[in-house]
C-alpha cells in the first residue's frame, strides 16, 4: 500500500491508539522508520497517552451507574405520574367545571331583571321600589319660601318657559295639559 | 444494531438497568475526557454525574444521527462549558495525589515530573486545539467524530489538532524533553 506524507501524517492519531487496519499499521510504521517528523508526533501521542487521569476509585466506579439511575428515574416518575394524574382527573375535572359555569350561567340570567320594558314603555313602571320613603321623609323646604324666591326668574320678560308658554297655539296648549294630566296620573 | 442503540431502546422501553450498563460502558473515558477539559478530580467526579443524567434524560431526543458515543461526548462538553461560565472566579491549582504503589526511585521521580509537565503542557494549549488533541489522542475519535463533538469542520479539527501537536513538541522541546523513541 502507497500513501503519501500528508496522509500518513492525518492517521497518526488512529496509528498511536492503534484502530487502523493491519496493512495500513505495517505501511505507517515503514513511513516512521524514514521520517523523523512524523516519528516525533507518534512518540508525543503515545507520551500523552500514557499520562492517564487519576482514578476517583473503585467505589466512584460502583456507584456512578445507580447514581446516575436514580437521579434520571426520579424526574422520569414524577414527570409519569403528574402526567397519569393529569389523564385521569383532568377530563372529570373539565366536565365538573363547565356545568358549574352553567349552572351559574342559568341562575343569573333569572335573578338579571329583564329591562327592555322601561324601553317600550318608560313610564309604565319604575325599577326603583318608593315603598320606604314617607311624607316626612321629604322635607318642604320650598313652603316657607316666597315664590319669586322658588322661582327666581319665572316673572321675567325673557325667560324661556314663559315666553314659550304664551307663544303656544290653543291645539298645542291643549295637548300639553293632556300630557301634564297624564304624567300626574302615572307620578312620573 | 450496535450494543449502544440496544440499551437505548431497552431504557426507552422501560428498563432501567440499561441505564447502569451504559453508564458502566462509557464512564471511565467520559471520566478521563472532562478531566483533561477541567483538570480538577471532585470536579471532574461531578461533571461525569451531570453530563449521564442529562444525557439519560434527553434520550428520547437522541435521533441516532451519529454514534451515542459523539453524543455522549457533546453533551459533556456543553456541561464542561456551563461549568466554566459559572465559575469564573480565578482557579487555584491545586498538587494532586496520584496514588501510586510503585517504589519511589529517582526513574519514577523523572517519570512522574515528565507526565506532570505533559499535563501542564497540554493545559496552556488554547481550547479547541486541546479538545482535538484529547478526543483523537485520548479518546480515539475519528475526526469526523470529533468535528461533530466540537461542532465544526472536519478541516478545522484537522487544523486545531496539527497546531495542537506542534506546539506540545515546541513546549516540550523548550523544557529540554526528549521526545523518546
Amino acid at each position: 500500500m502507497k500513501l503519501s506524507h500528508d496522509e500518513i501524517k492525518e492517521m497518526l492519531p488512529d496509528y498511536a491508539v492503534g484502530s487502523l487496519p493491519s496493512d495500513v499499521m505495517d505501511t505507517v510504521k515503514v513511513h516512521l522508520g524514514e521520517c523523523r517528523d512524523c516519528w516525533e508526533t507518534v512518540s508525543l501521542l503515545t507520551e500523552l497517552r500514557e499520562v492517564e487521569a487519576p482514578d476517583p476509585g473503585d467505589l466512584y466506579w460502583e456507584t456512578l451507574p445507580q447514581r446516575v439511575r436514580i437521579s434520571s428515574t426520579q424526574g422520569r416518575s414524577l414527570r409519569s405520574s403528574m402526567r397519569s394524574l393529569f389523564a385521569t382527573f383532568l377530563p372529570a375535572t373539565a366536565v365538573m367545571a363547565i356545568l358549574i359555569v352553567l349552572v351559574a350561567m342559568h341562575f343569573q340570567r333569572k335573578e338579571t331583571p329583564r329591562l327592555d320594558f322601561l324601553f317600550k314603555d318608560p313610564l309604565a313602571s319604575s325599577t326603583i321600589n318608593y315603598g320606604d320613603i314617607t311624607e316626612k321623609d321629604i322635607p318642604l323646604v320650598t313652603e316657607s319660601l316666597p315664590v319669586d324666591e322658588v322661582y327666581p326668574n319665572i316673572y321675567r320678560a325673557d325667560y324661556g318657559y314663559y315666553t314659550e308658554l304664551a307663544s303656544l297655539s290653543p291645539d298645542e296648549a291643549n295637548r300639553l295639559a293632556e300630557a301634564l294630566e297624564r304624567r300626574h296620573e302615572t307620578g312620573g | 444494531m450496535d450494543e449502544d442503540t440496544r440499551l437505548i431502546e431497552e431504557y426507552l422501553a422501560g428498563s432501567e438497568a440499561a441505564i447502569e450498563e451504559l453508564v458502566r460502558r462509557h464512564q471511565r473515558q467520559l471520566y478521563a475526557f472532562i478531566y483533561r477539559m477541567v483538570t480538577d478530580m471532585e470536579e471532574t467526579k461531578d461533571l461525569t454525574q451531570k453530563a449521564f443524567i442529562s444525557a439519560v434524560k434527553g434520550l428520547k431526543h437522541y435521533k441516532a444521527e451519529s454514534s451515542f458515543k459523539t453524543w455522549l461526548y457533546r453533551i459533556a462538553l456543553n456541561t464542561c462549558h456551563n461549568h466554566f461560565k459559572q465559575n469564573r472566579h480565578e482557579k487555584v491549582e491545586l498538587e494532586e495525589n496520584i496514588p501510586s504503589n510503585q517504589a519511589g526511585t529517582l526513574t519514577n521521580l523523572i517519570d512522574k515530573e515528565k507526565k506532570e509537565e505533559i499535563r501542564r503542557g497540554l493545559n496552556t494549549l488554547p481550547e479547541r486545539q486541546r479538545l482535538a488533541v484529547v478526543l483523537r489522542t485520548y479518546n480515539g475519535l475519528s475526526c469526523e467524530e470529533t468535528a461533530k463533538v466540537m461542532g465544526c469542520s472536519e478541516g478545522a479539527v484537522k487544523s486545531h489538532y496539527h497546531l495542537g501537536v506542534r506546539k506540545l513538541r515546541e513546549i516540550f522541546r523548550g523544557r529540554g524533553y526528549e521526545i523518546k523513541s
